[in-house]
């Protein structure tokens, strides 16, 4: 391996591992959920589907979607509840006294933009400034209304196919936004994301993982707020 | 900085194809 290919390795080591790790879980999710989908048309005696057609289908499109936007919306949360909430002795949270949007000083904006800051950041005010200060946001925040969008279109095609199957009459986009298939496939989401991230917040007063970013110190005492490794 | 921007575009460009096909996918069915 040359040593440029090496060097890229190591510095996109982590994005590299999660996008490696999503494309296999996915492809793994494809062939159970395919099985999954072809036995229980089997069981309603309905006719089954190739691999291909699963893939297009708005079964499969809505199990993926409905996932992607809790995740987009737990970071999209906790983007924004870091601004201004605390939790006493979390890596995870700000100092207690930095609760809020930060002066343009510690936040390097205008006047105090340092060598190398971005260039939207070199404005001291006006549209480009609050656009940039808030891109990520913004962007996790249309990626999840984006998923969810999707995610009532896929489930309100997919929970029409199912009533057709059943001799049943399909329902309105409007009528599947307020039915408890899709807020039962929303909500379950929602709950874990929301239970894992605060249990980070909180258990990660006392634990430590030696080494990871997303931890304090190992000898970093249990007081200390706002200190990662 | 070229090389963190393959990261960056690699997964908006991914993400955003994603969300493209699950559109199309769920509305061809709609």
């Amino acid at each position: 391996m040359s040593g440029r290919v090496r060097r890229f390795l190591k510095e996109n080591s982590l994005s590299l591992f999660f996008l490696l790790a999503f494309l296999a879980c996915l492809v793994g999710q494809a062939f159970a959920g395919w099985k999954q989908f072809n036995a229980d048309q089997v069981a309603d005696g309905l006719g089954t589907l190739s691999l291909g057609r699963y893939l297009l289908s708005a079964d499969f499109s809505v199990d993926v979607t409905e996932n992607w936007q809790s995740e987009y919306l737990q970071f999209l949360t906790y983007l924004m509840a870091t601004v201004w909430l605390l939790q006493k002795g979390s890596p995870e949270s700000k100092s207690l006294d930095q609760a809020g949007r930060e002066s343009q000083e510690d936040q390097k904006i205008g006047e105090h933009a340092i060598k190398g800051s971005p260039a939207w950041a070199r404005y001291s005010d006006g549209l480009r400034l609050r656009l940039y200060s808030s891109s990520l946001l913004l962007v996790m925040g249309t990626i999840f209304l984006m998923s969810w969008l999707i995610q009532s279109i896929a489930g309100w095609a997919a929970f029409n196919e199912t009533r057709i199957g059943r001799l049943q009459d399909p329902i309105s986009w409007g009528s599947y936004l307020v039915n408890a298939d899709f807020w039962s496939r929303t909500l379950q989401n929602w709950q874990s994301e929301f239970l894992a991230v605060g249990s980070m917040a909180v258990l990660s007063i006392y634990l430590r993982q030696r080494g990871s970013s997303q931890s304090k110190p190992v000898g970093q005492p249990h007081e200390s707020t706002g200190v990662e490794g | 900085v070229a090389e963190m921007r393959t990261m960056y575009v690699t997964y908006l460009l991914l993400i955003s194809a994603g969300l493209v096909f699950f559109l199309v996918t769920g509305l061809r069915h709609a």
